[in-house]
């Protein structure tokens, strides 16, 4: 089995989608492209066309086998990654998205155009590099209607595997959970001991109207109700003091659901200084 | 009896001699290079990947059929293909692609029994590592809940990149960045084995006996440095071996990708790093035995094993000085185990724990713990025979006996850790050493038959072990309904919500909260929870010790999950392995015991999510409240 010349157009196809996979992160593109369009190009730039280019210049044609190109360009491409985060840290910028653009179109580019000259240069058939392995004669042909069948065979196996793996994920996200309610009561800043939030984040699978009621030590302060919340949505409810509270002070909410407007569905309670804290670090 | 018991061990013995007195051992059946039966059997075994997937799904609804599937669609990913890799007449380029389908399929697998995040507590502490990259678009931030990832980015390197360059979350970028690394990994191991052995057929055994690894399934394919290490110390090992059978235009070329592949394995990975130094040292040993035995003058690899040793050393007294305090604990307490049993100093029951699970599954454990002693044995005694000549296949023979070393270290207390740990290298070995005895075994014309289906039953057998001995554990294979302390099934949305919530509390606050929700808050809300908290959580009543406690720590929230009232943990222990009753637990935690925050004033209950209450302390142990 003898390994056949890379072709020059592949080391043009990759400058080419290098340089447009950049393009996407460093400029507005000038016509519309959606994400996945972004996604493909990006997966390309960052974990195979780098490592590509770079085994063209190491290995020139013929010289190694196509599995053996493809592994030493992926493992090339993430190599060239790690390196690449350290220059990239030691910059101002740091391992930002334009940084990294035009980190990996640069290795490409120059890459390319050495693969390119040595591909050129190299001889049309060279020597098989490794005598070790045993020689592999080729497969008997087989009768049309065969081949047919096994062609059959492997479309069916990308779509299967294309619809088991949206299976897969389509099934993870119906997957039942009890829906829950976030309710809380933070002091909105350490600084001034008055200002507060409460807070509802609805996760119940469905919209709900809540009902909440603040209360002083056991006095009612405030009510808030029809509250409606979409689902995923939260619902943040600032509210002030008239003074902080004082020693043996506490301040309770009682969240309720429309649907069951007498149970008290969460509480949730502080007592002064609830967020005494440290600063945040950042 | 014992008569009969040797008469079948000679039995069993004689296919063996004739493996290593073959004098001349006849070719394998003609090889081509062609596709062979590629496109059926894809077909079958992407087919076992929709029964999993329909166990999955199964499993998420409850449905007792779910584990019946879940086996089944293992099985229909992995025997087909294993036993096409078997056949010595099977095209190499089939042979190629049915290994790299074997090694995605089973990566699929892990994929899907989690497609939306990441659920695995190593996993959650690399997150947390490739957030604060992105979050500073700087290395070597401070990683509270793995403090030692951040100081080995290579996992973190591509992922970033490559986030930045799609717009993707870490969840999909982690996953298409783990995608590759499988694919390098098989591919090196397959192109690796085919060099030593010489043939194509002992790189398809390989790969199929190496996803026999218990750890390979999942371990191996999680968002985690080990398995971004391993894929490139085994390229790096392949180009090491090529550029030793390669002539001169490519020498170059190959050097460069293995010197930047092992710089890559100690960027990644502590313990690969080691490992792989380990190995180097190991084949180095091997070419010194065969030069002295004057059977072929393979050239000395010193300098790489020398290369090696200085990039670790350098890395770790410039880069990643705490590895050394990390791990020297486990090191150490599993050698001082092992000295005090040899010595009679300690019982096997203090330091041993057995396997737990239903009894079949244990059983199946241990054949395949038999099965694989034996092979190694057998394989490293026909190594030693009839590959004198080549350093590398002795190299490989010797070490698939490190399995042996591996069962001692199970003996200790952190024995299934360094165990797993250890199985990460020897499979290596001992993959490639089946490959080689198979091989020998046709060549010597051990009958058709008797091969076939010894070859198919023992990775039949080695499969099943390693899917009953490998993680998850019986309980958390199937995703599903909440589990108290369950690790991957423990995390509901519930709890990756709280996590998200907690970020709003500014970075870095210290939390004690149980296993799951420190993960939570650890990774999600970029917090730095606190382990050894049963001073705290377990105690009736909130009094000056509790709030000592809370001085002493610094602590300033506790998390509770009302959950860990409902049942028993699956993993022995509610918050860490530090409790005092870890493994003795007969009863679930009392919901008084966790409700006692609410009792005591001061306390403010600041969060409320039905299971999941967040109480903030720190005024309450300054007396500065009420």
């Amino acid at each position: 089995m003898r390994p056949r010349t890379v072709p020059l157009l592949a080391f043009i196809a990759t400058m080419v989608l290098s340089t447009a996979a950049a393009w996407l992160v460093l400029h507005e593109p000038p016509i519309t492209v959606g994400p996945p369009v972004r996604v493909v190009l990006g997966s390309l730039a960052t974990l195979v066309l780098p490592g590509y280019a770079c085994a063209g210049v190491l290995f020139g044609p013929n010289r190694i086998h196509h599995a053996e190109r493809l592994l030493i360009s992926l493992g090339l491409s993430i190599l060239i990654c790690m390196g690449a985060t350290f220059v990239l840290h030691s910059q101002t910028g740091g391992l930002s998205a334009t940084n990294w653009a035009r980190l990996l179109w640069s290795v490409t580019a120059v890459a390319s155009i050495a693969a390119s000259i040595r591909s050129s240069r190299a001889p049309a058939d060279g020597p098989v590099p490794l005598a070790i392995l045993p020689a592999y004669g080729p497969s008997p042909s087989r009768p049309r209607w065969q081949v047919g069948l096994h062609l059959v065979a492997a479309v069916a196996a990308v779509a299967l595997l294309i619809t088991t793996v949206l299976a897969g994920i389509g099934s993870a996200q119906q997957q039942p959970y009890p829906g829950f309610t976030q309710f809380w009561l933070l002091p909105q800043t350490q600084h001034n001991a008055t200002q507060f939030e409460l807070g509802i984040g609805n996760f119940e699978g469905k919209a709900y109207t809540y009902q909440i009621e603040l209360y002083h030590n056991d006095h009612t302060l405030a009510r808030w109700s029809q509250l409606v919340v979409g689902d995923t949505d939260t619902l943040q409810l600032p509210f002030v003091l008239r003074e902080p509270l004082g020693t043996g002070d506490s301040l309770t909410a009682v969240l309720y659901r429309a649907d069951q407007p007498t149970q008290a569905y969460r509480q949730v309670r502080v007592w002064r200084n609830a967020l005494q804290a440290k600063e945040p670090s950042s | 009896m014992i008569e009969w018991v040797q008469q079948q061990l000679l039995r069993l013995w004689q296919p063996c001699w004739r493996i290593l007195a073959s004098p001349h051992p006849r070719p394998l059946p003609a090889a081509t290079d062609g596709f062979g039966w590629v496109a059926p059997v894809s077909l079958i075994g992407v087919l076992g990947l929709t029964v999993v997937v329909l166990a999955f799904h199964a499993g998420r609804h409850s449905h007792s059929l779910a584990p019946v599937l879940y086996w089944g669609g293992l099985l229909l990913i992995y025997m087909p293909l294993a036993l096409r890799l078997l056949q010595p007449a099977t095209p190499r380029r089939e042979r190629l692609i049915v290994a790299v389908l074997m090694g995605m399929l089973l990566y699929l697998v892990k994929v899907l029994y989690s497609p939306l995040d990441f659920r695995f507590s190593d996993e959650l502490q690399h997150w947390r590592s490739t957030a604060d990259i992105l979050a500073t678009e700087r290395l070597f931030t401070y990683n509270y809940i793995l403090p030692v990832s951040p100081l080995y980015p290579g996992l973190q390197a591509p992922t970033v990149a490559l986030i930045q360059m799609t717009g993707l979350p870490i969840f999909p970028a982690g996953v298409l960045v783990l995608g590759t690394a499988r694919l390098i990994f098989v591919l090196a191991l397959f192109h690796l084995a085919e060099l030593i052995g010489r043939d194509a057929y002992v790189g398809g055994v390989a790969v199929l006996v190496y996803a026999t690894n218990p750890h390979f399934l999942f371990f191996h394919s999680m968002y985690l440095y080990q398995s971004m290490a391993v894929p490139l110390m085994l390229l790096a090992l392949f180009a090491l071996v090529r550029w030793e059978h390669s002539m001169l235009p490519e020498q170059p070329g190959l050097r460069l990708v293995a010197v930047w592949a092992m710089f890559g394995v100690v960027m990644t990975h502590h313990i690969t790093s080691y490992g792989m130094a380990a190995v180097l040292l190991l084949w180095l040993a091997a070419n010194l035995y065969v030069r002295w035995r004057g059977t072929a003058r393979p050239p000395l690899i010193g300098w790489t094993a020398m290369l090696v040793l200085v990039l670790i050393l350098t890395w770790m007294v410039y880069v990643a000085t705490v590895t050394v305090g990390y791990l020297a604990p486990q090191l150490g307490r599993a050698l001082l185990d092992l000295t005090g049993l040899i010595a009679g100093e300690k019982k096997t029951e203090e330091t041993f724990r057995p396997p737990s699970g239903p009894l079949l599954e244990r059983l199946i454990s241990l054949m395949m713990v038999a099965a694989t002693l034996a092979y190694v044995s057998v394989a490293a005694a026909v190594i030693w025979v009839r590959q004198q000549h080549n350093a590398l296949a002795l190299a490989v023979g010797v070490g698939a006996l490190g399995y042996f070393l591996s069962l001692v270290l199970r003996f200790s207390s952190s024995g299934a850790e360094m165990t797993g740990r250890l199985w990460t290298f020897i499979y290596i070995f001992q993959a490639i050493a089946l490959g080689i005895l198979l091989r020998e075994a046709w060549q010597a014309g051990t009958r058709r038959f008797v091969l076939r289906l010894g070859s198919g039953a023992l990775v039949l057998l080695l499969f099943l072990g390693s899917l009953t001995a490998g993680w998850p554990p019986y309980w958390g294979r199937l995703p599903g309904p909440y589990l108290v302390s369950a690790a991957e099934r423990s995390v509901t949305p519930e709890g990756i919500a709280v996590g998200q919530w907690s970020a709003q509390l500014g970075r870095g606050k210290r939390f004690a909260t149980d296993f799951t929700n420190y993960m939570m808050v650890g990774a999600y809300g970029a917090h730095d929870p606190i382990f050894r908290v049963a001073g705290l959580l377990l105690t009736p009543d909130m009094g000056a010790d509790e709030q000592a406690f809370v001085r002493d720590n610094d602590l300033d929230f506790v998390l509770i999950d009302e959950r860990l009232s409902t049942g028993l943990p699956q993993r022995g222990y509610f918050f860490d392995s530090h409790e005092p009753n870890i493994f003795r637990y007969t009863e679930p935690l009392s919901m008084s015991l966790l409700t006692k925050y609410q009792r005591t004033p001061g306390v403010s209950r600041i969060y409320d999510s039905g299971n999941l209450v967040m109480y903030s302390v720190r005024a309450w142990s300054e007396n500065n409240a009420p």
